[in-house]
């Protein structure tokens, strides 16, 4: 089963540096997590969610949402939930490269 | 020495390059030169080197906040035209400069790029045009130096212009008087003009300059 994730054709060269990228941070949560630094989750919950959506990459971008408001409650549980959700996403991610407007 | 040429340039200061790589691919067939720069410190750095037309920055950056940033433009170079980027929770600080007139525009994160946003950087070129023709027009003193030569500058990026003093219309284009419902605009310049959506610079305070 594949997340289909639509990306405009312009972006397509700087998608796999995107990628690189966001496996870096989802290690950077899991290590802030062990380390329960709820700052530094906060901090790169936000990067997620603000770099996620600018590249089209809806679901990825709620999660780094979702993450920045479970750090700043300290919920533990919704961040696990989370973590493990985006290890999912990025496995099972399929981009579409499409032209827009 | 600040670098100079003819074409128009547009500052984007954000501390991720991801977006800043995403800014320049989306706008690639812009007509201005697009210049970058990852924290407040360089952009700067680059103000002080080159002519910049328009700043457009990220508000939450470490070290040293867009905030911070405009709050130094804003007394090294008051006319530079500027536009923020951010999310909603700046957004009381963001309301408030733009009700003090420091800033042009705002743009809610995540940006996406479209033509509307595309837009809204050529309109900002524009004001960033009328600004500088603005100011040439104003001596030492703070007092216009001509009308004719305000409508002379003015004339050449904007078809739509009016001079307004004291809420009266003192010249207009002849693109005005085909465009716009003459009567109403006469009992009333000030609030017809901004009701309609064109663009105001105070060229001192009795007098304004509205184009479009």
């Amino acid at each position: 089963m594949y997340d289909e994730v639509r990306v405009d054709c312009d972006l397509e060269e700087l998608i796999p540096t995107f990628l690189t990228n966001r496996k870096q941070d989802i290690e950077n949560i899991k290590r802030a997590f062990h380390k329960h630094d709820w700052e530094q989750l906060t901090f790169i919950g936000h990067g997620l969610k603000g770099t996620a959506y600018s590249y089209q990459f809806e679901h990825m971008g709620n999660l780094g949402k979702r993450i920045e408001f479970a750090a700043k409650e300290t919920n533990a549980q919704e961040i696990q939930r989370c973590i493990t959700e985006l290890d999912r996403h990025m496995n099972a991610l399929n981009i579409i490269y499409e032209e827009v407007e | 020495m600040k670098r100079w040429n003819k074409m128009n340039r547009v500052l984007f200061v954000d501390d991720k390059e991801e977006l800043l790589a995403l800014i320049d691919k989306k706008l690639k067939d812009e007509e201005y030169e697009k210049v970058f720069a990852t924290s407040a410190q360089e952009a700067l750095k680059i103000l002080d080197e080159q002519e910049i037309d328009v700043l457009i920055t990220d508000m939450l950056m470490p070290d040293v906040s867009g905030m911070q940033l405009l709050q130094v433009v804003n007394e090294k170079q008051p006319n530079l035209v500027k536009i923020v980027l951010s999310g909603h929770a700046q957004v009381p600080v963001i309301i408030k400069a733009i009700n003090e007139g420091k800033i042009y525009k705002y743009i809610s994160k995540p940006w996406r790029i479209n033509e509307e946003s595309k837009q809204l950087i050529r309109d900002a070129l524009k004001h960033a045009k009328a600004l500088k023709a603005a100011c040439s027009c104003i001596n030492e003193q703070g007092l216009m130096i001509s009308f004719e030569t305000v409508e002379t500058l003015i004339g050449q990026f904007a078809s739509q212009f009016a001079i307004v003093e004291a809420n009266k219309m003192v010249r207009f284009s002849e693109k005005l008087t085909q465009c716009c419902d003459m009567t109403q605009l006469m009992e009333n310049p000030n609030n017809y003009f901004v009701n309609h959506g064109y663009q105001y610079i105070a060229l001192n305070p009795q007098v304004s300059l509205y184009y479009l």
